[in-house]
């Protein structure tokens, strides 16, 4: 059984089909990338899975559980988290506390919980603080711990954008182009980054315009177009795909080639 | 333990009060602003923390005093059963509210939170047979002693209106600490990210608004037993917005901005009554010159201005 399916997901705005009849599965431990021209619906995909926009036609089973209509916090609790790309963060909130505010799904304590500070609240502000401060360091962002998000570079910026899902203690991780507007080295960084997550038994879907990038870490492709799957398959593939080609650069230039 | 040292000079301040003004339109005015900081911590809650501009707060307040005043004089309920009940029936309106309003973002919620107050307004005005409309409800009993403690004197209502200042106080900065807390910082800070790591929405922002309802409803009680006379202008708009700019002129989102706010916006206007006229003008100038000058409020815009000036002090001793 995989790890993810999902079975002809669909999802209209007004007259718009932004995603239609898209079916995918996810395998343990994959990467797996999602890519396709500007507006083919992306980053719609992840909202769907997600829980932000309801689904309109389809099914997302996700360790055997269907999740389509699920609400997003019910869906990150069982184990699905995502990033933004525009890295999003607590801006005025040090890294720390950004962390620390990803553990909400993983923690329990209550409106009078807190009011008392029982002894589980107290346990858990330490454990958060405990779990937050390894992610910290794992990613490299110690040296930032107690500095507000939005005086940290922009590099470091989003290691802790995945920092933040990281602490949702995610199966399945959600990437949305994590490394646009990157110099190469930042970029290799984050690929390395992202092989990284993946040896720690999280499964990634990821969506990136850098050729390079997808090449490089991906296992296998996904490619949307105008909401539709065009292909899916190897890298390799991919690469030599008609249709593919044909999408990103217009009919012409694949007969010209 | 600067800390302690705070909150011990609080204390002593706070005991020690009654004792410096005794004169008692002194003390009436510092009663006064005991309850609008109490009514401000909590709208803090809404506004601050979880970043909901509610302009409905003067309704939970007179939701509140009105519950405990009704309570009081028709069923002759005691005062400290119709205080915890006047918190609750403005956390029930503050939930039935809430639900649908908090749908909606930003200035429409805004919109929607004033109309739920007008309705309010609107609804305690009129409706005679209840709350006997513009005449107001006179007579309301002094709280019940408790033992050898009587509530008759103006100085035991002024500790009975601190101590629950302080209670308030103590408790939203319990919450504003805990995860509860944190949910509400992630939703103001950022919604779209607040909700991809597992916050509900909802939920949170709903929550936020009941528990500021709540202690609005406990402000108006003790409003009612201060005055003893209560009118529908206690739900009124004014006291929706003037609750609302103590907390944006005093430090939105701080502990401390909101009461410092509560306090000075209350005792400023009194203490400029000697300029006759003037008065409001002067007012309206200062708060103009706050939001141009210091649009983070009053309290955080002081202290960077507090640490240059010691960090000058310290220069000058270690030269």
């Amino acid at each position: 059984m995989s790890l993810l399916e999902a079975k002809n997901i669909t999802k209209i705005f007004g007259g718009l089909t932004a995603v239609s009849d898209f079916s995918f599965k996810l395998e343990k431990n994959e990467i797996v990338g999602l890519i396709g021209p500007n507006g083919a619906g992306k980053t719609t995909v992840f909202n769907v899975i997600l829980g932000v926009y309801p689904l309109d036609g389809g099914e997302i089973v996700f360790k055997g559980e269907k999740i389509g209509g699920k609400r997003p916090d019910e869906i990150v609790a069982r184990g699905i988290a995502r990033t933004f790309q525009a890295t999003l963060l607590f801006s005025e909130r040090t890294a720390l506390d950004n962390v620390i505010h990803g553990r909400h799904v993983r923690t329990k304590a209550g409106l009078f919980q807190a009011i008392a500070k029982s002894k589980n609240a107290r346990r858990e502000v330490q454990e958060n603080q405990q779990k937050a401060d390894e992610i910290l360091e794992t990613l490299g962002l110690s040296p930032f711990r107690n500095q507000l998000a939005k005086n940290i570079p922009l590099g470091f910026q989003r290691r802790l954008a995945i920092g933040v899902a990281l602490a949702t203690e995610p199966t399945i991780l959600l990437l949305d182009e994590p490394t646009v507007g990157m110099n190469p080295h930042e970029t290799q960084d984050m690929m390395d980054l992202i092989s990284k997550l993946r040896d720690w038994g999280i499964t990634i879907l990821l969506v990136e315009h850098d050729m390079k990038v997808v090449m490089g870490v991906c296992e296998r492709i996904l490619v949307l177009s105008y909401g539709k799957k065009i292909a899916e398959g190897l890298p390799e593939e991919i690469r030599n795909n008609k249709e593919v080609i044909e999408a990103y650069l217009g009919k012409e230039a694949y007969a010209g080639n | 333990m600067m800390r302690w040292i705070w909150r011990t000079v609080i204390a002593i301040v706070a005991i020690a009060v009654p004792f410096i003004f005794t004169n008692e339109y002194y003390i009436s005015v510092i009663i006064l602003a005991c309850i609008w900081a109490l009514l401000s911590v909590s709208l803090n809650l809404i506004v601050g923390y979880t970043g909901q501009i509610s302009i409905a707060h003067g309704a939970f307040f007179g939701i509140g005093a009105y519950t405990a005043a009704l309570t009081m004089l028709k069923f002759g309920l005691s005062f400290w059963l119709a205080l915890p009940l006047s918190g609750l029936i403005a956390a029930f309106f503050g939930l039935l509210v809430g639900y649908p309003a908090l749908r909606l973002r930003g200035a429409y919620f805004a919109i929607a939170s004033m109309c739920f107050g007008l309705a309010i307004n609107v609804i305690i005005t009129h409706w005679i047979d209840l709350t006997r409309g513009t005449m107001g409800l006179p007579g309301i009993p002094e709280p019940t002693p408790i033992g050898p403690l009587t509530f008759e004197s103006l100085m035991a209502k002024y500790y009975l209106i601190v101590i629950f200042l302080f209670l308030t106080i103590f408790i939203i900065n319990r919450i504003v600490d805990s995860r509860v807390g944190k949910s509400f910082i992630a939703i103001c800070q950022n919604e779209a990210l607040a909700e991809s790591i597992g916050v509900n929405l909802m939920r949170y922002k709903v929550m936020a608004f009941a528990v500021g309802a709540f202690f609005a409803g406990i402000g108006g009680s003790l409003y009612a037993i201060f005055f003893g006379f209560i009118s529908p202008e206690v739900s009124g708009l004014d006291i929706s917005f003037n609750t609302l700019v103590f907390v944006i002129i005093g430090g939105a989102g701080t502990m401390v901005g909101p009461i410092f706010g509560a306090f000075f916006l209350t005792v400023l206007p009194e203490a400029l009554q000697v300029l006759k006229e003037l008065r409001m003008v002067i007012f309206g100038i200062i708060l103009i010159l706050t939001i141009i000058f210091l649009p983070k409020g009053l309290f955080p815009g002081i202290i960077p201005l507090w640490s240059k000036f010691i960090g000058r002090f310290k220069e000058r001793k270690e030269p």
